[in-house]
């Protein structure tokens, strides 16, 4: 049986492409980034370009680009990085209820180290509400940082907004664009983004790579200390392989940009009618046009989403029931609680992530699987039955 | 991650369903309002004949609920003990708090059947 991916947002498959450009410094060009001599010269201009191309494609210069291990990494160096070295400008950091754990948690643990952070509310949808940034942003703020598009909703905030409204308080501005780079052009000049945390693996490159970018003039502690690599920010030996496994992925996310959203935005949609018409009772979480079109986050009333998620997987089909990073958690996904789903939808949603190597077929396959799935676990649901007959009812 | 025997269970649970007109029935929600689970019994001259389940749980909970009404079929209702470790061995793993929650269902299932033949007695009565 051929397996059927749809958790692209957890994580994409390595390109060939990628693979192919990886391979030359994995077994040739193996020099340490620091060291003097020529095998390490030559690393480190493999190192150079790379950081070149990633800068270039979000209008940034190289010397505004850190490499870390992962997205949580920048995130991370991003959330106690700015706060640590702008600390004399104020204690207070706006973010969201519906960022990634790396982003709340390092706002939790600056909360324990004497900084006051604010959570904005979301409305159903995902959005945060301009008015409560607006009633909280204070001259204190030092940095807000919102995510660019949800992992688990694919919402898109409106970045540029973000930013003019943090820039009029003096703060800085940080957005986690780990699900929305590759799908949108993101010109961090234009947007007016101070920092951005993107990652390899999201993009069909390796593992174990991102960066974050920080716009020259914002003052960022290393949260990573070692030697003098990535300019003293972040300590650690330099991931060459990965470095120019996550810049072919950028390059070819760019240049392959337009024809791969138009195939993800049909291929959803397609996804999205058809499950409709094969599945009753469902509700398709944050439909609207300002998300990323993959990314389809759907309740099944009845339905306990961990059996659902289980029994497509034992068909073949791998989905998630949230961002990957919390799917051990048996807790209701933060971000399905901050849009306001109650428990009983909240615990029944599945989250499908189509990437561009999906087919129709796939689709096609998938959706027999999921209405099959869906159907047995509601033939002895103990909700389903009381449920439907109460909705009946109630019309 | 489930054991191989808790997928087994789950991919084909023989005891999912509900009897009609159970002698016993009841449903049981957990502590963090996660799971729902319901267990029907039928109820002979106080032997459990049958047991049905039914249940909007995680696999787990599901391969749970089905051991449980494998192993009550034919024992006595008002001398019915279950405990976790008969049921963990057959399982492969164990979560004492699901266990219980599900053991605490078919106790509540029981009851319900005494309770109904304690008002059938006074009726006759």
């Amino acid at each position: 049986m051929d397996k059927i991916y749809l958790d692209n947002a957890s994580t994409t498959s390595l390109s060939a492409e990628v693979l192919n450009a990886m391979m030359p410094v994995l077994t040739d060009n193996f020099g340490n980034t620091s060291s003097i001599h020529s095998f390490g010269r030559e690393a480190s201009a493999v190192v150079d370009a790379s950081r070149d191309l990633i800068a270039e494609t979000i209008n940034a210069n190289s010397n505004e680009i850190y490499f870390t291990s992962s997205g949580s990494e920048a995130n991370t160096m991003a959330i106690i990085g700015i706060a640590m070295a702008n600390r004399n400008r104020g204690n207070h950091i706006i973010t969201s209820k519906i960022e990634h754990p790396s982003i709340l948690n390092a706002c939790k643990f600056l909360e324990r180290n004497g900084y006051e952070v604010t959570y904005l509310d979301v409305d159903k949808n995902g959005f945060i509400r301009f008015a409560d940034l607006l009633r909280y942003i204070k001259n204190t703020t030092i940095l807000v940082s919102i995510m660019g598009a949800n992992n688990e909703l694919g919402t898109i905030q409106n970045l540029k907004a973000i930013a003019q409204t943090a820039h009029e308080k003096g703060a800085i501005f940080h957005t986690d664009a780990v699900q929305l780079y590759g799908n949108m052009q993101l010109d961090v000049e234009e947007i007016g983004i101070d920092a951005m945390t993107i990652s390899a693996h999201k993009i069909y490159g390796p593992k174990g790579v991102g960066c974050l970018y920080v716009s020259n003039g914002i003052k960022v502690d290393p949260i990573i200390f070692g030697g003098n690599q990535e300019r003293g920010k972040r300590g650690g030996t330099t991931n060459t392989a990965g470095i120019v496994g996550f810049a072919k992925a950028c390059e070819i996310a760019n240049r392959d940009m337009r024809t791969n959203n138009h195939k993800l935005r049909e291929l959803s949609e397609y996804f999205v009618s058809k499950l409709t018409e094969m599945v009753e009772n469902i509700t398709i979480n944050a439909n609207v046009r300002q998300k990323l079109p993959q990314i389809i986050s759907v309740a099944f009333t009845g339905v306990d989403g961990e059996s659902l998620l289980t029994k497509l997987d034992l068909n073949g089909v791998a989905v998630s029931t949230g961002s990957a990073c919390t799917s051990n958690s048996l807790a209701v996904s933060h971000v399905m609680s901050a849009i306001g789903l109650k428990n009983d939808d909240a615990k029944s949603t599945i989250r499908f992530s189509l990437g561009k190597n999906n087919s129709y077929e796939e689709i096609d396959t998938a959706l027999n699987i999921i209405k099959k799935s869906v159907d047995e676990l509601r033939a002895y649901s103990s909700t389903y039955s009381a449920k439907t007959r109460k909705r009946k009812g109630d019309k | 991650m489930y054991s191989n025997e808790v997928l087994k269970i789950f991919s084909n649970p023989l005891n999912a369903g509900r009897i009609v007109k159970a002698e016993g029935i009841a449903e049981n929600v957990n502590a963090d309002n996660t799971a729902n689970v319901e267990f029907s019994l039928r109820i002979e001259s106080n032997v459990i004949t049958d047991a049905k389940f039914r249940a909007q749980a995680n696999p787990y909970i599901i391969a749970v609920c089905d051991t449980i009404a494998g192993l009550i079929k034919n024992k006595k209702a008002n001398m019915l003990s279950l405990d976790e470790f008969q049921i963990k061995s057959s399982l492969g793993e164990n979560n004492p708090t699901d266990i219980q929650f599900c053991i605490d269902c078919v106790k509540l299932a029981v009851n319900d059947y005494v309770e109904k033949m304690a008002k059938s007695s006074k009726t006759k009565a």
